[in-house]
């Protein structure tokens, strides 16, 4: 058991707390007087309640009601609103300190007790106090009501417990019509009256000083009560006595509160010794203690309906819970393992969404009151690892599990032993890390050390890290390393990692601390890490790549860029455990499997965004109702302002997204509509930035802003304008305008004019004579009587020369700009995109790809674990010198319907493999050949045959000369005949058939590898799954066999051939390379072509392929060959024979002539196997898997039952 | 006299010791019941002898024996004709069968079942339900053995037979596979091991897809100890077509088997059906290479 701290408040002596029942509060009564408010999930302090003189002892929220209720050394009980946060009414009544108060779970009653000696019980509706319970000759230190029974129970300093009956108090004021005047009479005069109505119980003696505390159990018949005695006791009663069973010794000091906890079989006592003790209800056993060192402990409480308790001490409270609430679980496939609250193990099935019955107890396992930190599940012996931490040392347990799940059976054949963090690595390996010895053991299943890595520093954790290595969470730092290799293969700054979830592609981990998400790659590279206010409780990725998290209230997604947002509220914290499509998984606290659906539309949004899947996006926009101010402001900031145009109706809001992304005739158009200066300028500036002078000449119109239409206007060279705006200047009078427009139209006459009517004639006579205007001159000093003798002119004045004339012929336009080719989005709003699909075809499609099992990865490539010399070929190079589509409503099955399973299964499903299961050959045939266009049926004999007898089994008769009976093997054995359909081997058989192919590939016996790898495709053409993932995996198989076999054909081609065959040696070697193959085996092809390249001296082609190996294979002997052969090669430089091969050129291989197939040149493809070949190959037999027709139309493989 | 042991014995595929509690007992042979059991034993085990000169069962048990050998079942149907005995019925309703003349059989059967009391009458209905399930009418078959078990006292002795008869139901429709049908056989290995028990264990774990446990089993009976057993022969051709099947479900190429069980019992349905796959594969093949 562990005490788990989640809130601590320091403050003056705290003596009582209440927990809101749903909101994350918590009341503080405080010994200085005040009573506090606090948010304890987010540590604020949310209010101060002043009112009570003197020390406050108790407090209460109401079970429903937005009140509290508090007593304290003033007498007084009051009351209080939340929602005003105000004081409503206080109670007077008592004659001394009143020590505790609390509501009634139903009826409108509050008790109080008080060192008058007295329990109160008020009615808080009508403010009035409708009983007074006396008997006790002491302070009474506490009375609660009974949670659901009319009874009430006291503690005193008189040494005794009392439980008082008040079923007489309910009958009285519950049922008011069926009171008589007396009982009226009597209740006004509470004092004489009361008596009657709550009567002692039963008086429980037994301590030897005053008590604190006692409490009722919330189910069974119990009390418990703490003392002075230092004793916690517990009492049973029943209807008519109560006695005492036995005594809890262990506190040092005065017990000031005991409680039962809510679910468990626990008591939980605090004291003036400063320790918070659990015992075991059962065996009044000390269970744990906690100790703060100087701090008094007062009070004890539980949160109504949460596994949270509080106590409060000397300086402050403490909110704490008792050991972890998440369920352990471990994912295999679509199977999510668990241990529930009873310590079973469950599985759910994320595809029938059901969970199963108990597998095993662990009950026996671990330490009873712990429960247990992490699982890790084997699928290959059905077993599971279980954690568990203790203070004296941390555990391990290796169960077996049982085949099926009968029910909750005692686990047997447990292998126990000392260590922490055990987890699978392998199917036949599991670490454990060694604290006193510092390292990781690998153990096989017995539990031998295989293995001891030593690992330095603290180790906190080890998780699950990919095949055959972990992630070890250090306090500072997480680190992935390697067990098979015992190495550190990457490292990542990051404090204290409690969470590890990888994604299904083992190519994203999300590494969570209580407030940090961080998303890192494989290699622990940090792609994005968002800090989360509210503790990070879980997160599982969903088929699309998006991590879902849930923090103790909230769902919540987080894409790969770290663009964040909330999904859902969460009443209750849950654990998620797998999101797919709509639907979360996940387990609660009661160790239950809840599914919740969300609304997937704005992450998928977003995500669509960020991949630029723009057909996506607006497929979302126009589907969804995904709308508000929100989006908006996401693709604003995103970039995307286009896209958020699309969103908006309001010209403010289009004007601004339009001038964001410079689209200025949606600018204009909404400029016109909102018509205000403001606007017009902001326009104006954009146009002119971009060189659209003609709305700039609009705008400053608009404006009236003439000045700057004149500059305008010079700009552009347009002189009629100009002299335009000269004329409307000198209408309206603007004199400065004119001077302005006189100076860029050079129009001297109008400005002598102008100076000469301003009065200024010395500087209308001053630019007649620098512009040798005499005549003009003349006039000006004839007018103003002045001999031109008298004029002092400077000695420089000359004619302007700034002024030149356009060269323009026309004024100048706007601006040239090339063309921006439209978004997608303008383009599709154009109708500018053919076949645009904007049905909602469902969104549960997108992207399955990233869905693989992580399990089955490793199978299928368990033998390309290390790229090492063993994997290379012997080349002899020795020597080289160097330096659904429904068919099957048109299939006839009619004449193959026999009796016995044979025709459920063909009810059941209508795919090739359950065909064949049910003996209906041909209409197997008949669907193969429409959906794969398989014409020679010859090699699928065997593979007809074994799919038939696969499915039946036959038992001998009685006597045994007589015919056998037929039975019939189903896919699941417990299916009944609505959903039954026939086993078929299934996936494992590809994956094996796969390693053998990989193995032969690797021993390079060429043409079994290839008939191994046909026999893959047979087998994935008939094969029945009933699960995406397999069929993924299946098809992925048929895919990779298909490129292996064109690849090792190419290589077999090349090997037959005649030495002098130099040319076609040398293209076939590059055209191998070229195949998709995995990096191991891609290196073979690649030391082949290189090789051969050096040998026949085209060296630039070698280097090429040395360095594309180099890539692939970075160090030993084949590398360093490869080093020298680049050299070398580097140094000559030159090919000698010419190939039709181009490294850089994009092109197809042809299947069948080994031959590139260009970029636009005609090809046909496969329906099978997707090989691509020379349009002349069309109608001929596939060259890979030797039964399909090239280029006939086909619907698709379909092997989803 | 109690049959249970001996009934028993025979049923779980213990011949040597039916035979050997037939002997314990020195009882007259007109005592039809052991009479039967023993030449039943004894053809199991393959060393029956013909008495021609003698009449009633053991006759019929000397026709019913050369009919397996001749494939005729003239001579053995004019024996039994005139008999009354449940067993010679029987015997001639399993020739009947053993020749594929099912609505033959099942006639037989069900004509001579109207006395559910009559001795013999448990052996003849376990019988009439395998010529039932080897004709494809498992409703008829589950029909025949409800009303029997309904109308009729099962005697002890006579309970092993009824559960294997419902067993093999149970098998045909694949019903109880994982539960009381596979527990059936288990229980059945434990207590009375025999090639036949261990054969129908072997099929439950098929049935259930246990193939390392099947892969138990095989090895199990491929181990010198059941082979040298007497009465191996008759049982190989069972283990055959099981080892083809478990071979099928693991994905390997069971063709090498195949031919084998041709040679060894050209008439398992296995083997039929198989021949007749082939042909219609061969049609298939024909019709799209065309």
């Amino acid at each position: 058991m562990k005490m788990l701290t989640k809130f601590e408040s320091k403050s003056t002596r705290a003596k009582a707390i209440a927990f809101h029942p749903s909101r994350p509060w918590v009341l503080v009564a405080l010994f200085s007087s005040t009573i506090q408010l606090w948010d304890y999930r987010m540590g604020v302090l949310l209010h101060r309640f002043e009112d009570h003189e003197g020390p406050v002892r108790g407090v209460d929220f109401h079970p429903t009601q937005p009140l509290f209720v508090s007593g304290g050394d003033d007498y007084t009980v009051k009351v209080w609103s939340l929602d005003s946060r105000k004081c409503l009414f206080t109670l007077h009544g008592h004659l001394d300190y009143v020590r505790t108060v609390f509501f009634h779970n139903e009826l409108p009653w509050i008790i109080s007790a008080s060192d008058d000696q007295t329990i109160r019980i008020w009615n808080w509706q009508n403010r009035k106090e409708i009983a007074c319970l006396t008997g006790h000759n002491h302070f009474v230190m506490c009375a609660q009501f009974h949670p659901n029974e009319d009874l009430v129970i006291s503690a005193s300093l008189d040494e005794t417990v009392r439980v008082w009956d008040i079923s007489g108090l309910r009958k009285r004021h519950s049922a008011p019509g069926s009171q008589n005047f007396d009982e009226v009479i009597s209740q006004q005069n509470l004092f004489d009256g009361g008596f009657g109505d709550c009567v002692v119980k039963f008086i429980l003696e037994g301590h030897t000083r005053g008590v604190n505390w006692a409490s009722f159990h919330p189910t069974l018949p119990l009390i418990v009560s703490g003392s002075d005695d230092r004793q916690v006791k517990l009492w049973r009663m029943s209807a008519t006595k109560a006695w005492e069973v036995d005594t809890c010794r262990g506190h040092s000091n005065n017990v000031d509160s005991v409680i039962f906890h809510p679910y468990q079989n626990l008591i939980i006592s605090v004291g003036e010794d400063s320790t918070i003790r659990v015992w075991d209800l059962d065996r009044r056993t000390p269970v744990k203690q906690f100790k703060r060192e100087q701090d008094r402990f007062w009070l004890v409480r539980a949160h109504p309906n949460i596994n949270l308790f509080g106590a409060a001490h000397d300086s402050g409270i403490m909110i704490f819970k008792l050991d972890r609430e998440r369920p352990p679980t471990a994912i295999n496939q679509n199977q999510l393992y668990f241990v529930n609250k009873e310590k079973q193990v469950q599985m759910f099935d994320f595809d029938k969404k059901v969970s199963s019955l108990p597998y095993l107890s662990l009950k026996n396992i671990g330490r009873s009151y712990n429960t247990f930190k992490s699982i890790s599940y084997n699928p290959s012996q059905h077993s599971i690892l279980v954690n568990s931490t203790s203070k004296d040392g941390n555990k391990f347990a290796l169960c077996v599990l049982p085949k099926q799940s009968t029910g909750a059976v005692e686990a047997s054949n447990v292998i126990e032993d000392n260590g922490s963090f055990a987890t699978f690595v392998a199917r036949n390996r599991y670490i454990v890390y060694n604290q006193s010895t510092e390292s990781i053991d690998v153990r096989g299943l017995d539990n031998r050390v295989t293995k001891s890595i030593k690992i330095e520093g603290t180790v906190k954790d080890i998780v699950y890290g990919g095949p055959g290595a972990v992630l070890i969470f250090q306090p500072k730092s997480v680190v992935l390393f390697d067990v098979q290799q015992g190495k550190k293969v990457a490292e990542v700054m990051l404090k204290n990692v409690k969470y590890a979830v990888w994604s299904p592609d083992g190519q994203y981990v999300a590494l969570m601390s209580k407030h940090t998400l961080t998303i890192a790659t494989r290699k622990l590279e940090i792609t994005t890490s968002n800090h989360e206010t509210i503790r990070i409780k879980s997160a599982a990725w969903d088929e699309n790549g998006v991590l879902i998290l849930s923090t103790l209230n909230h769902i919540k997604y987080c894409l790969l860029n770290g663009d964040s947002g909330i999904i859902k509220t969460l009443e209750k914290t849950l654990y998620v455990t797998k999101a797919h499509g709509k639907l979360i998984y996940a387990l609660n606290r009661d160790g239950d499997v809840e599914i919740l659906t969300i609304d997937p539309t704005e992450y998928r949004f977003k995500k669509a965004l960020v991949n630029k899947n723009f057909p996506e996006v607006l497929r979302i926009i126009k589907n969804s109702n995904l709308v508000g101010l929100n989006i908006i402001s996401y693709l604003q900031k995103s970039g995307y302002p286009e896209i958020a145009l699309q969103f908006v109706e309001d010209p403010k809001t289009r004007f601004d997204l339009a001038l964001e992304y410079g689209n200025l005739s949606v600018a204009l158009e909404e400029a016109n509509k909102l018509d205000n200066d403001a606007v017009w300028e902001r326009l104006g500036k954009e146009a002119l930035s971009q060189g659209n002078l003609n709305i700039v000449e609009l705008v400053y119109q608009n404006l009236k802003q003439l000045d700057k239409l004149s500059f305008l206007y010079l700009l552009k060279g347009d002189s009629g304008k100009l002299s335009k705006m000269e004329n409307i200047a000198e209408q309206r009078g603007d004199i400065s305008a004119l001077f302005l427009n006189t100076i860029y139209g050079n129009s001297i006459d109008n400005r002598i004019s102008l100076f000469a009517k301003a009065g200024s004639t010395p500087l209308a006579y001053a630019v007649a004579v620098a512009n040798g205007q005499q005549e003009a001159a003349a006039d000006i000093l004839k007018q103003a009587e002045v001999n031109e003798k008298d004029v002092v002119l400077p000695d420089s004045m000359s004619e302007a020369k700034y002024v030149k004339q356009s060269v323009l012929q026309e004024p100048f336009e706007n601006w040239p700009l090339t063309d921006a080719d439209l978004s997608y989005f303008e383009k599709a709003v154009l109708g500018q995109i053919e076949e645009l699909e904007l049905e909602d075809t469902s969104l549960e499609t997108e992207a399955k790809a990233l869905d693989v099992d992580a399990n089955a990865e490793i199978d299928l490539l368990e033998d390309l674990d290390a790229v090492g010399e063993e994997d290379a070929w012997d080349m002899g190079d020795n020597d080289l010198n160097i330096g659904d589509d429904s068919i099957q409503e048109e299939t006839a099955i009619d004449e193959e319907v026999v009796t016995g399973d044979d025709n459920i299964w063909v009810k059941n499903s209508k795919i090739p493999a359950v065909f064949v299961a049910a003996g209906a050959y041909e209409a197997a045939a008949q669907a193969l050949n429409k959906q794969t266009g398989v014409v020679n049926f010859e090699p699928l004999r065997s593979r007809f045959n074994d799919i038939y007898e696969g499915a039946r089994t036959y038992m001998c008769g009685t006597p045994s000369e007589l015919p056998p009976i037929t039975g019939y093997i189903r896919s699941n054995v417990n299916a009944d005949d609505s959903n039954s359909l026939p086993y078929v081997s299934g996936v494992n058989c590809v994956t094996n058939k796969m390693n053998e192919g990989f193995r032969l590939f690797k021993a390079n016996n060429l043409e079994a590898a290839v008939e191994t790898f046909r026999d893959v495709i047979y087998t994935v053409i008939l094969l029945a799954v009933d699960n995406e993932k397999d069929e993924e995996l299946a098809r992925n198989a048929l895919s990779t066999a298909s490129n292996y076999i064109l690849g090792l054909s190419i290589e077999l081609e090349r090997r037959s051939l005649t030495t002098d065959n130099v040319k076609r040696n040398l293209e076939l070697a590059s055209y191998f390379t070229r195949v998709k193959l995995f990096p191991q085996h891609r290196s073979n092809a690649l030391q082949v072509a290189m090789s051969q390249s050096f040998k026949h001296k085209n060296f630039v082609q070698a280097s090429y392929f040395a360095g594309d190996f180099l890539e692939i294979v970075t160090s030993g002997p084949r590398a360093e060959q490869a080093r020298k052969i680049k050299d070398k090669a580097d140094s000559i430089a030159n090919d000698a024979v010419e190939l039709d091969f181009d490294p850089y050129a994009e092109f197809d291989l042809c299947a069948a002539t080994h031959t590139p197939i260009y970029k636009g040149s005609p090809s046909v493809v496969d329906p099978l196997t997707g090989a691509k070949y020379h349009i002349s190959e069309n109608g001929k037999i596939d060259r890979i898997a030797l039964i399909s027709k090239i280029g006939v139309p086909a619907s698709g493989l379909r092997i989803h039952v | 006299m109690d049959y249970f042991s001996v009934k028993h014995h025979y049923h779980t595929g213990n011949y040597q010791k039916v035979l050997q509690e037939i002997a314990k007992h020195q009882q007259s042979s007109e005592d039809e019941t052991l009479l039967y059991y023993k030449n039943m034993s004894l053809l199991g085990l393959k060393i029956l002898e013909n008495v021609p000169e003698e009449g009633g069962l053991q006759a019929a048990f000397s026709a019913y024996s050369e009919c397996l050998e001749s494939k005729e079942i003239g001579p053995l149907k004019e024996v039994v004709d005139g008999q009354k005995s449940l067993f010679a019925v029987n015997l001639l309703a399993c020739a009947q069968a053993c020749l594929e003349s099912y609505e033959a059989a099942w006639e037989t059967c069900t004509q001579n079942l109207e006395d559910l009391d009559a001795v013999g009458s448990a052996e003849l209905l376990l019988t009439a339900v395998q010529v039932a399930l080897a004709n494809g009418q498992r409703t008829q078959a589950t029909a025949l053995f409800e009303n029997y078990s309904s109308s009729h006292d099962i005697s002890n002795e006579d309970d092993i037979i009824l559960s294997i008869a419902e067993s093999y139901i149970n098998f045909s429709q694949s019903k109880e596979a994982s539960s009381s049908n596979f527990y059936f056989y288990e229980e059945l290995c434990q207590s009375a091991p025999s090639w036949k028990t261990q054969l129908g264990l072997l099929n439950l774990h098929l049935q259930q897809g246990n193939l390392p446990e099947a892969s138990n089993i095989i090895e199990l009976l491929e181990d010198e100890y059941y082979q040298s057993m007497e009465g191996a022969e008759n049982y190989k051709r069972h283990l055959l077509a099981n080892k083809i099947t478990y071979a099928a479900m693991n994905g390997e190429n069971g063709s090498a088997l195949r031919e084998e069980l041709e040679q060894l019992d050209a008439d398992h349905p296995l083997a039929k059906a198989n021949r007749e796959n082939n042909m219609k594969f061969d049609e298939i093949v024909a019709k799209y290479s065309t």
